[in-house]
């Protein structure tokens, strides 16, 4: 075997972030090459309507001006051979887990941010090659088996190669090192480094930080005084450093989520509650199969403009019941969204969760014994619904005809995520990509 | 205004009235006292706008002067430094004398101080309550009556009418009633008042009444309690106190309390309260301070708690009474020591109603106060 | 105080008299205009009459109830004005706590919300809830100089008093009347928005002094300008003059620009009509290009100023420019 460590530093460590490339549409064309391959594509939350939005589209759509986030109606304006495809949930996980598995091949330290991404740690990996072989053999086996196009940042943190696997796309491979950083990064925008966010760019702006290479001079105390402990993070983040670990959390059951890309943007607060009880339907289920219960219930938030806000609030008592999660994710929509202020994805995690078994819950005097009641209807819902399917039993309040009443339908719910741990940068970042390119 | 007086009665007064004031207010005259000399005494009133005192110095006890009056008038004087000031003055004479645009000067043996008073024309006046509607109640039972149910309020200020204790009059009776919904304490005395008043749904703030029983004194003098629409006065010797009332309905609570038990027990309650306290050292894990009781014939009262990091704790009790079921529950050992504490009685009577229904909980012969526990759902 | 005060805020003032005469007060008050606008100060006189004990329909600002809101001593007044860029929920939520005590039924509670504007979105969307379930005798006033920052919301559940912009010459013979010198009030109108903060310049003891150093700085530059820089040390930068430089970078813009007029035919339009006749002798010694170079001057300098530059030494720079082109 040769030896390859000197390609592996003494200290440091190597990180891979594995990004495909148009997803949701790649996968259609490793399905179905003859129908789509090479040609304008684009999924949308709702194809027969007319009126939905791109989910993401194909390189070739890209080329000709199509955007994610664009209006269906739009998008065939300015392509109208653009092939629109309903989103198959199913296909994309089963793709996604393959894709997972393949980087397990070279490490067991794999971080999976969402759908289409993960980073992988390859620091004790030497025995598979140079950390570039690596790279290459993965993105190899991603192409040869399951036809798919994937970017790979190679560095010495996360940061740099989640830049890195941005920086080529479709199909690169990109090396970033500490000393790449000035040259790369230092005369471009605050917002263009990962996990700043145009909020704290115009705040930057505003204190006569314009470029990345200014952040990265700047004075930690002046950061510290404007952004707090963030301060210090934004003086590393400027200057490539970042020494967050690759946390694998494949089996880990730290929170259970779920979000919808909605058709259209909604605004009216019937069509939001409609959403969120279907949410919280489906993840209270999810919940209660698992015997658990949460203490905490985020909600996330997204609005045309593509900006993802998260709130959450941690409950008295933990709870499994939907109206209580309901009426939380409502509680907290209400304080923290504009009335009327349009939204375009919609999303309900539940955190912070305990065994229901282990977990005493302090009876309420003014209603312990509906309580009980509750329950045992719950139980026979949940009964009745895993014998004769999701739609056996739905509560008036939750019919509609937006993707979060699909979520019952496994093969085509309608999120656009459907992973337990909802983690928004990953978000930020995928969608980035899309509007990027 | 000039008047001098016995520093001792002023600095107790002052630390009376000194009780209404908030550091919080944004009113700038409501960070005084007022002080008002008149020929029948001197008067001091503080507020917070919410709790009101005003406390009334007499110009002589059966025995003494207490204080003589050169000049009548008054002035608005900084609460916190009068406070800090009276307190430390040397000598037992205090002079207190207003001068042009409130300037005040306080002198008492060599020391002269000059302190910027402030209008009292701006001072809010005090609530003006018809006094109709009188009960008469004596301080020691008023002060039992709340110390046996303000531990029971809620601190969840998203509710904000359970944060105060309900009162309510009914033929002579009086009832204080606080929960925070997951205990509840309710206390009934039989007072003095004209037979056709009754009042419901007059919620006093937890925090008002903290207060006033610091000013309540443990000998039996008369309190007279007058309640208005959004006032209640309670006249206690030479001090008015002031509280705002809580807007909102209080819960209906009578049909909470169960009138029919599956278990009954009567023990020692000093030994249930060690047995608890001990047993809650190693209940503290995640908040819950969960402790399990298990009753039955033959072993008495069983307590357990245990902790994943220091181990677990076992301890029987022997009860003097048993009629019904075994029992097995779980409970927050807080509530019940609070309870225990509170409880004024050699032996308790706890009565079960179901693994996930209220625990009651009074003493052995008296109906006149109940408590009401709900226990933890396991499992 | 009474209404009469607010010169040229007839409509306001009829609306809101017409609702204390009727006894009709709403629940919520929206009080908005540009910056400059006596929003704040109307607030607090609306709410005087409210409790007002000599008038129904105005403030007489003697009796003890106008005293204790003036002094803002009125124990049923709550007036929220945060110092910070925001106003946050847990502001409100203390409204939310006095909220909570029971009024008797004829008190009133006004809570004064001034740059309402500056609520965050939580802090609104529980304002809101406020206002959508009125409780009787609550009253809320809001002022913003910025109506398209108030949510639709609140916007539509509050009685809207528009604040009038003032027309520059009203102002003017307003102050004028006031005592205040016709060409300093003039000056003064530009460099300010609104009477109040105009009145408030006239009233400073440096501002007539400036504008007199001003033209004196640009006179001694045409005669001599080695002189002008010792001028400008002894007159400004070792005297109080040297805390408002800033403004006399205004002045020194506003001064050209009447250069600029004359040189265009304009008289009429000139601010410095004291200075007339200096002007037209000397307008000829320029360029109107470097006329306009110099104004741009005065404006850049100006902006150095607020990226801390410290003032002598970015007056010295102007004066050296000024000198040398």
């Amino acid at each position: 075997m040769a030896d390859n460590s000197k390609f592996y530093p003494t200290k440091g460590r190597v990180i891979l972030h594995i990004d495909m490339n148009a997803f949701y549409c790649s996968v259609h064309e490793a399905e179905e090459p003859e129908k789509y391959k090479g040609k304008p594509s684009a999924v949308s939350g709702s194809v027969e309507k007319r009126k939905g939005i791109i989910v993401t589209c194909s390189y070739p759509a890209r080329k000709r001006g199509v955007k994610t986030g664009m209006h269906v109606i739009e998008a065939l304006k300015i392509c109208p051979d653009l092939m629109m495809i309903s989103p198959d949930f199913q296909i994309y996980k089963k793709y996604s887990q393959q894709f997972v598995a393949i980087c397990y091949n070279y490490s067991p330290l794999v971080q999976v941010m969402s759908i289409d991404e993960c980073f992988v740690d390859i620091t004790g990996s030497k025995q598979f090659g140079t950390p570039l072989q690596i790279a290459e053999t993965i993105q190899n086996r991603v192409r040869d088996e399951l036809s798919l196009p994937c970017s790979i940042g190679v560095a010495p943190n996360k940061l740099l190669a989640k830049m890195g696997s941005d920086m080529k796309k479709p199909n690169g491979i990109t090396v970033l090192r500490k000393r790449d950083v000035p040259h790369v990064f230092w005369d471009k925008h605050c917002a263009f480094l990962y996990g700043i966010g145009d909020k704290t760019a115009s705040k930057l702006e505003k204190l006569g930080i314009h470029t990345l290479g200014q952040l990265a001079h700047s004075d930690l105390d002046f950061l510290t005084k404007h952004f707090g402990v963030v301060g210090k993070a934004l003086l590393d983040a400027a200057n490539g450093l970042d020494d967050s670990p690759v946390v694998e959390e494949r089996q880990s059951n730290k929170s259970i989520g779920h979000a919808t890309t909605l058709p259209v943007n909604f605004s009216d607060i019937g069509d939001i509650k409609r959403v969120f009880l279907n949410l919280a339907d489906q993840v209270s289920r999810r919940l209660r199969k698992q015997q658990l219960l949460c203490s905490t219930v985020q909600i996330t938030i997204r609005d045309p403009d593509m900006k993802t806000i998260t709130r959450s609030t941690t409950l008295n008592t933990p709870t499994e019941d939907r109206k209580n999660i309901f009426e939380t994710a409502m509680d907290l929509f209400e304080k923290h969204w504009p009335e009327h202020k349009p939204v375009r994805l919609l999303g309900l995690t539940l955190q912070k969760l305990a065994e229901k078994k282990s977990t005493p819950i302090q009876l309420d005097l003014f209603d312990y014994d509906e309580q009980d009641g509750e329950e045992v209807l719950t139980e026979t819902m949940d009964k009745l619904r895993d014998k004769f399917g999701e739609n056996a039993i739905i509560t008036a309040g939750m019919l509609g005809d937006d993707p979060s009443v699909m979520l019952r339908d496994k093969k085509r719910r309608g999120t656009s995520l459907q992973k337990d741990d909802l983690s928004i940068e990953h978000w930020e970042a995928s969608n980035r990509d899309d509007v990027k390119e | 205004m000039k008047f001098t007086i016995n520093t001792s009665t002023l600095n107790h007064h002052i630390q009376h009235a000194a009780k209404a004031i908030s550091n919080r207010t944004t009113i700038p005259i409501l960070t005084g006292i007022k002080m008002e000399a008149t020929n029948v005494g001197i008067y001091l009133t503080a507020s917070d706008t919410n709790i009101s005192i005003q406390t009334h110095i007499p110009l002589e006890d059966e025995e003494h002067v207490i204080a003589e009056i050169t000049a009548t008038g008054s002035v608005v004087l900084p609460a916190k430094l009068l406070t800090e000031l009276i307190r430390k003055l040397p000598n037992k004479q205090v002079e207190v004398e207003v001068k042009d645009n409130f300037q005040t000067m306080i002198r008492s043996g060599q020391t002269e101080v000059e302190i910027n008073g402030l209008d009292p024309e701006e001072y809010p006046l005090l609530p003006s309550i018809n006094e109709n509607n009188t009960l008469v109640i004596s301080s020691d039972i008023l002060k039992l009556m709340i110390k046996e149910t303000i531990f029971s309020v809620s601190h969840d200020e998203s509710a904000a009418i359970l944060t105060g204790v309900m009162f309510s009059l009914d033929h002579g009776k009086l009832t204080f009633t606080a929960t925070d919904r997951h205990r509840l304490a309710l206390k009934e005395m039989h007072v003095e008042s004209a037979a056709d008043i009754t009042f419901k749904n007059i919620v006093v703030s937890g925090k008002n009444l903290n207060e006033l029983y610091k000013i309540l004194s443990e000998q039996s003098e008369a309190i007279h309690i007058i309640v208005s629409d959004n006032q209640i006065l309670f006249k206690i010797n030479n001090i008015l106190f002031y509280s705002r009332i809580l807007d909102g309905v209080y819960p209906d609570t009578t049909r909470i309390i169960p009138a029919q038990s599956k278990t009954d027990v009567i023990v020692n309650k000093q030994k249930l309260l060690q047995a608890i306290d001990r047993a809650s050292l190693l209940s503290r894990e995640q908040n819950t301070n969960i402790v399990k009781m298990t009753v039955d014939e033959n072993n008495g009262i069983s307590i357990s708690s245990s902790s994943s990091t220091f181990g677990k704790i076992n301890e029987e009790i022997k009860m003097d009474e048993f009629s019904g079921d075994e029992v097995n529950i779980s409970f927050n050992s807080k509530y019940m020591l609070d309870v225990l504490k509170v409880l004024d009685a050699e032996q308790v009577k706890i009565k079960f109603t179901g693994a996930m229904s209220p625990i009651l909980i009074t003493p052995e012969d008296d109906n006149e106060c109940v408590f009401l526990i709900l226990p933890y759902r396991t499992g | 105080m009474p209404f009469d005060q607010f010169i040229g805020q007839g409509n306001a003032i009829t609306m809101l008299r017409r609702s204390l005469q009727q006894d009709m007060l709403s629940h919520a008050y929206l009080f908005s205009g540009v910056p400059g606008t006596p929003k704040d100060d109307m607030a607090i006189v609306f709410a005087q009459a409210m409790f007002c004990l000599l008038h129904d329909d105005d403030a007489c600002g003697e009796c003890m109830e106008c005293k204790k809101i003036e002094h803002g001593n009125h124990a049923n007044i709550n007036i929220l004005k945060s110092d910070t860029s925001s106003i946050k929920i847990d502001e409100i939520r203390d409204i939310k706590q006095k909220l909570e005590l029971k009024l008797s039924e004829s008190e009133k509670k006004v809570f004064i919300i001034t740059d309402a504007d500056k609520m965050t979105t939580p802090a609104a969307n529980s304002m809101l809830k406020f206002l959508e379930e009125p409780a009787s005798g609550i009253i809320f006033i809001l002022t913003t100089s910025n109506m398209k920052s108030i949510l639709p919301t609140i916007r539509s559940r509050s009685q809207w008093v528009p604040l009038a912009v003032m027309s520059n010459i009203t102002v003017r013979d307003t102050l004028v009347k006031e005592g205040f010198s016709v060409v300093l009030v003039n000056t003064a109108l530009k460099m300010t928005a609104g009477i109040d903060s105009a009145r408030n310049l006239l009233q400073t003891n440096w501002f007539a002094e400036l504008r007199t150093v001003m033209i004196q700085l640009v006179k001694e530059c045409f005669k001599n300008p080695i002189a002008a820089s010792i001028y400008a040390q002894q007159k400004i930068i070792k005297s109080t003059l040297s805390e408002y430089i800033d403004s006399m970078f205004d002045l020194f813009a506003l001064f050209f620009k009447d250069f600029i007029y004359l040189g265009g035919g304009k008289e009429t339009h000139i601010l410095f009509e004291d200075e007339k006749q200096w002007m037209l002798e000397h307008v000829h010694k320029h360029t109107m290009e470097r006329w306009m170079e110099l104004m741009h001057l005065a404006l850049e300098s100006k902006k150095r100023l607020r990226y801390n530059v410290s003032p002598q030494l970015a007056l010295e720079k102007f004066l050296f420019n000024m000198k040398g082109g």
